[in-house]
């Protein structure tokens, strides 16, 4: 059987072309919530998500389960169920879902082809379906069988999320993928220690002249990341015998065929119409009635390299009262940021610089309390709600502010967001590298760093919040991990140096826990 | 559902390198024993454009039996034509929709797949591959010819977008290349990333606009555009139980074709495909035309050169190009690359080409002779070429008429 384009060789076994001997990284991706995805919606005139009754989240392809463990720990009334086909994946998540006393959060092992088939396997009908990094990395049967689920599960009005690789900034990659993967496959080592040496033979081949090169220009950054990159993420991100970025009329086709019509990007700021292209393009874009078409120039005019795609069973009706409606029901809430001279905030197009005067009041209006429509309007009486919306979509995409997560009576995401956080902490301890807690108030997470968790920690599990006591305690746990401290990209080995900066940090962190994460509801 | 406009036959060209004569002889420079051609022997054309290499192949071989099929509809139309132009009886245009599993009849001694991967459907693909599979003798060889992934990967998205753009056009059928170029043009004027920020990309684009735009609508507008690695194609292939042999195109197994720089690394290269994969970024190829042996069958060297030493080049271009044949001046040692690379110079730069076993330089059929004037009438005093029995293949027709007319032909 001739493989479909993007495949070569057969795999072996059970393996199905991925790569299963190297587990993937750990990453938690903040967006992968209810709030975020509600306000993709509203941003892109479709109601928000219906939180009046318990929503169910299904994420296929959950990897190692911690975006799934976030959602089901920091949202109140949400049932969450993973699938992985790498029974490791499936074990690791199965088991964070227990240290944290995750009860509505259950993963299986299976394939896609298995849920698409049957319906025993995991929630016969869902609100969300979530494809995170998954479907330009599978083969095209393995694509058709996540869209039959999509047709068979996802109830009317529920949302289905698709991130995938485009071909207009990841084309130049694929021969070269390839020529890893083959390098790879003839050396007799796992994974992960031969995946060096393929990179090595690709920068000789770039070097000594090859014709290919150079590469397009995303995809020669990623290149020379390569060397220096966490291979987990390499290995996988390269060595699938599937790998294949995908145009957007593809997914939306494969869609279609799932009765889900586009709705946006789950980007913050990718709705806004002024920065789909330059100036001198966007007559263009304007003049093109075929949304499909219209998505597909600006991923050429801008050399888009990923799509985060929400797709909806059955567009609502939807009018310009309705739409205010929604959007007035918008809520924000800060994330402690600054807003410094000559901030960016990245756009379809590239990015653009914040006009520091206009946005640095509203930041320090956000450290107080979340924002919503009328609260912007109320401070700058020239806006429109649109105006204002688009104010809130560059605070998110600018990591200024997420979308508030509405908090049920009597729920428990508070005491399961902690319990998940302490877990975190826990596996950190013991060598793992989460730089991140869970938040309650965004139904998300918060980038944290790791001193400040191992802190944190400490605090919890009982200590006085001291600052020279508990960076003692940092510096013990560092010291039995045999870490060292890092400063401005530089090793700090000296313990006496070392332990100032943990103390500021951990001073930092302590301060964050009063103000930022009391708000955040982290505790 | 196919744009406005009428596509053109895929490919009105004749593929030297698609014959069996030539087939056979870079089987055997690539140290694999040929097919035996001596014999009747059934050849089978998958792809087969408007039928140029089709005709001269059944022509200069009337004891074969040739079997053509294409996926497009003025292709099959266009093969028909020609043959019963020239009168072969030994042409079988397979006319029906869809491809039949036993490719209409024996088991083949060749089968050619020209270009029709690249376009094709997975479904598609598969039946080529089966087809293949159930269909080639032992011995036989498969020739497989495809856009590669090298070549085309960052132009297939705007490919696909000039369809798309394409299966929409509800204006003046006439208009659509100029559209859909206009587009094109004006997205690259206005600073399009993908197309200012690409090299391969702007020189593709350069060309689209001086191409003919009944080409245009048959190579880009009418088929999804869906290149292929040779790591894909010899993996499907060896599934079908068939094995890579080398390059159709001989100049590609020179060293010649790759930087200097990079020869270690590419012939060092620790499996076939990897080898190629890097012979691909090295050289950057558009297309690939790989030759696939049902059954590996590797001859010694020295075997080898004994072959090789009794084949009879004919000169055609250069100050020895008179049309007369000489063999082979072989080593007998055991320097394998040393005869097979000057033959694969010679033909690959068409100073020469062998002649068909047992053949004459002089030799003339009523079939090529009908096949030629056939050719003439298509296209006038341009015709492309003219068919040659004794060399199993076809020479340019503005070869020196003292060479074509030692040849046989005119």
């Amino acid at each position: 059987m001739i493989p479909a384009q993007g495949a070569s060789a057969p795999a072996a076994g059970w393996r199905d072309g991925y790569v299963v001997d190297v587990p993937y990284i750990e990453p938690i991706t903040s967006e992968l919530c209810p709030a975020w995805f509600s306000m993709a919606c509203v941003l892109n005139g479709q109601p928000p998500i219906d939180r009046s009754r318990t929503l169910v989240w299904a994420e296929l392809g959950s990897g190692s389960g911690l975006s799934a463990c976030m959602v089901a720990a920091a949202n109140d009334g949400v049932e969450v169920w993973g699938c992985d086909f790498n029974p490791a994946h499936v074990e690791r998540a199965r088991s964070l879902a227990a240290k944290a006393g995750l009860a509505h959060c259950t993963f299986d092992e299976a394939s896609f082809e298995d849920v698409a088939r049957d319906d025993r396997i995991g929630p016969t009908e869902v609100d969300v379906v979530v494809v995170h990094g998954v479907y330009s990395w599978v083969s095209s049967q393995n694509q058709q069988h996540i869209v039959e689920f999509i047709r068979r599960r996802l109830r009317p009005g529920g949302l289905a999320y698709i991130s995938y690789e485009v071909p207009t900034g990841w084309a130049s990659m694929v021969p070269i993928a390839e020529a890893m993967r083959l390098h790879t496959e003839a050396d007799p080592r796992r994974l992960d220690l031969a995946f060096p040496e393929a990179v090595d033979a690709i920068h000789g081949l770039a070097e000594g002249g090859a014709r290919y090169f150079p590469l397009g220009p995303h995809e020669s950054t990623q290149l020379a990341s390569l060397g220096h990159a966490d291979v987990r993420y390499a290995v996988h991100e390269y060595l699938g015998s599937h790998f294949r970025p995908l145009m957007f009329d593809e997914v939306a086709e494969a869609m279609a065929s799932a009765r889900c019509s586009h709705i946006g990007s789950v980007n913050a700021t990718d709705h806004l119409k002024s920065y789909w292209a330059p100036p001198a393009l966007q007559a263009i874009l304007a003049g093109t009635p075929d949304p499909q078409l219209s998505q597909m120039l600006q991923d050429l005019i801008v050399q888009r390299p990923l799509r985060r795609d929400l797709f909806r069973r059955g567009l609502a009706p939807s009018d310009a009262l309705s739409q205010e409606g929604w959007l007035r029901a918008l809520e924000v809430t800060g994330l402690g940021k600054e807003v410094r001279d000559g901030a960016t905030v990245g756009v379809a197009v590239g990015s653009v610089t914040l006009d520091a005067a206009y946005y640095r009041p509203l930041v320090d209006l956000l450290a107080g309390a979340p924002l919503r429509i009328e609260d912007l309007i109320a401070h700058r009486s020239e806006l429109t709600v649109p105006d204002a919306a688009a104010t809130m979509s560059m605070l998110v995409g600018g990591s200024y502010a997420a979308p508030v997560a509405p908090r049920l009576p009597g729920g428990s995401s508070v005491a399961s967001a902690g319990r998940l956080n302490r877990a975190f902490i826990h596996e950190n301890r013991d060598g793992a590298d989460h730089r991140s807690l869970i938040a309650p108030a965004t139904g998300s997470a918060i980038g944290s760093e790791y001193v400040e968790m191992l802190a944190l920690g400490a605090f919890w599990d009982g200590m006085e919040p001291d600052p020279a006591a508990l960076s003692q305690q940092v510096l013990q746990t560092l010291a039995a991990q045999r870490r060292q401290i890092m400063d401005d990209g530089l090793l700090v080995p000296e313990p006496v140096e070392a332990l100032t900066i943990i103390e500021r940090r951990v001073r930092g962190g302590l301060e964050r826990l009063r103000g930022l994460f009391a708000s955040l509801a982290i505790r | 559902m196919a744009p406005p406009g009428s596509p053109a036959p895929r490919s009105a060209a004749f593929s030297r390198e698609l014959t069996p004569t030539w087939l056979s002889t870079a089987c055997l420079l690539d140290g694999h024993r040929p097919p035996d051609l001596d014999r009747w022997f059934r050849y089978v054309h998958l792809g087969c454009g408007a039928g140029a290499t089709t005709n001269v192949v059944a022509a200069v071989h009337p004891e074969a039996e040739v079997w053509a099929w294409a996926a497009r509809p003025a292709d099959l139309e266009a093969t028909r034509r020609l043959r019963d132009a020239a009168g072969l009886a030994n042409v079988a245009v397979h006319e029906r929709v869809g491809l039949p599993t036993d490719l209409g009849g024996d088991l083949a001694d060749l089968i050619v797949v020209e270009d029709v991967l690249t376009s094709a459907s997975d479904d598609l693909r598969r039946q080529v591959v089966n087809a293949i599979g159930r269909n080639l003798r032992p011995g036989g060889l498969a020739c497989v010819t495809y856009k590669t992934t090298v070549g085309w990967t960052e132009i297939a998205p705007v490919q696909r977008i000039m369809r798309h753009v394409a299966l929409r056009h509800s204006g003046d059928p006439d208009q659509l290349v100029a559209s859909v170029l206009g587009l094109l043009e004006q997205l690259r004027a206005g600073g399009a990333k993908h197309l200012t920020e690409r090299p391969a990309v702007g020189r593709w684009l350069d060309e689209l606009a001086t191409t003919d735009p009944a080409v245009i609508i048959a190579d880009y507008l009418t088929d999804d555009l869906r290149p292929m690695s040779h790591a894909q194609v010899s993996g499907a292939l060896r599934e079908a139980g068939c094995d890579y042999v080398g390059s159709a195109r001989l100049g590609d197994g020179l060293d010649s074709s790759i930087p200097p720089a990079l020869q270690e690394v590419v012939t060092t290269a620790t499996s076939p495909a990897l080898r190629e994969s890097y012979r691909d970024l090295a050289a950057r190829p558009m297309t690939r035309m790989d030759l696939f042996r049902r059954g590996p069958s590797p001859m010694s060297a020295p075997e080898r050169n004994a072959a090789i030493g009794r084949l009879r080049l004919v000169h055609l271009l250069g100050s020895d190009a008179d049309g007369s044949a000489e063999s082979v001046h072989a080593t007998d040692g055991a320097d394998p690359p040393g005869p097979a690379d000057h033959v694969r110079a010679l033909m690959d730069s068409g100073e020469a080409h062998p002649l068909v076993e047992g053949r004459e330089p002089s030799l003339a059929t009523a079939e090529a002779r009908r096949l030629n004037a056939a050719l003439e009438a298509r296209h006038g005093a341009s015709a492309p070429v003219v068919a040659v029995p004794a060399l199993g293949g076809a020479v340019p027709a503005a070869t020196d008429p003292v060479v074509l007319a030692r040849l046989g032909v005119r």
